[in-house]
């Protein structure tokens, strides 16, 4: 008897949203959401770093900088180690007048 | 139509409306990406739906750290317990007490149960229309409306014999 009551009110309850009305939002609602709308339109920063802050985006991003830091540090290790260039420094040498006098230097004739 | 729909699943009117008002900003912002294979009313339900769910989902969240934010003896005023006294405006007056009980059995039903039952019940939509707001066949959409009215029936049957 008690159960069967009890089944009465389960029934009785899933159909009580029969025939419901829709609920709408409050008096204010489009007001409120026009001024949200011309904030979030406004915050152009706001809108880039949500755009890079974009998983896919972030993603590629580093890996563009890891590829160009391994692009950078290959290139690195491949260019020849230039030893010392005699020619070089001794034409820097003539030009700057760097060579040390000795004492030959004042019998040379002019 | 949209406030309707997130008032079902979060049973909240403030946060409700909030959450509707950001529905409506992620329209404004992807209209673009809006292909038309689908009604727009579709797309729309589907961003209700998935906004409404993630709302959920924060909630029970913030509950759970604030059990145990309570063991510690802090409290968080801010969090409000989802609709023990739950009143939807559409109701009418005599079910308003009967329906206060189900919106608090369906609060605990599974996320896609209570957006199927939600759609179903409150905006009347067809398995069909449900399917594809959800991305699923009719056929599932049924199938999780059986298993919902039954949790519900099981719910509601120990609230009443525990009364």
């Amino acid at each position: 008897m008690k159960k069967k009551h009890h089944q009465e009110e389960t029934a009785a309850t899933l159909r009580s949203l029969d025939g419901a009305g829709r609920a709408g939002a409050g008096e204010f609602f489009f007001t409120r959401l026009q001024a949200r709308l011309q904030q979030k339109g406004s915050s152009a920063w706001e809108r880039v770093t949500g755009w890079i802050a974009r998983p896919s985006i972030a993603i590629i991003g580093l890996c563009i900088i890891l590829l160009l830091n391994s692009i950078i540090v290959i290139r690195q290790f491949e260019s020849p180690v230039s030893g010392t260039d005699q020619a070089t420094l001794q034409a820097f040498a003539d030009e700057y007048k760097l060579q040390v006098p000795t004492v030959y230097d004042d019998d040379k004739v002019e | 139509m949209v406030y309707n729909t997130v008032l079902g699943i979060i049973q909240h009117e403030a946060d409700a409306e909030d959450v509707a008002q950001e529905v409506f900003v992620q329209v404004y912002q992807s209209i673009g990406s809006f292909r038309g294979d689908a009604k727009l009313s579709t797309w729309l339900y589907r961003i209700a739906v998935t906004k409404a769910l993630d709302h959920v989902k924060k909630r029970n969240r913030k509950k759970r750290w604030g059990k145990v934010y309570s063991l510690f003896g802090d409290k968080d005023e801010s969090i409000h317990n989802a609709a023990p006294d739950f009143h939807h405006p559409g109701v009418q007056l005599d079910n308003k007490e009967r329906a206060a009980v189900l919106f608090k059995a369906l609060d605990q039903l599974p996320d896609r149960q209570k957006a199927v039952f939600v759609l179903s019940k409150l905006e009347g939509l067809p398995a069909k229309e449900i399917g594809e707001v959800m991305d699923m066949s009719a056929a599932t959409v049924e199938g999780l409306m059986h298993r919902a009215k039954t949790n519900l029936r099981k719910l509601l049957e120990k609230y009443y014999s525990g009364e």
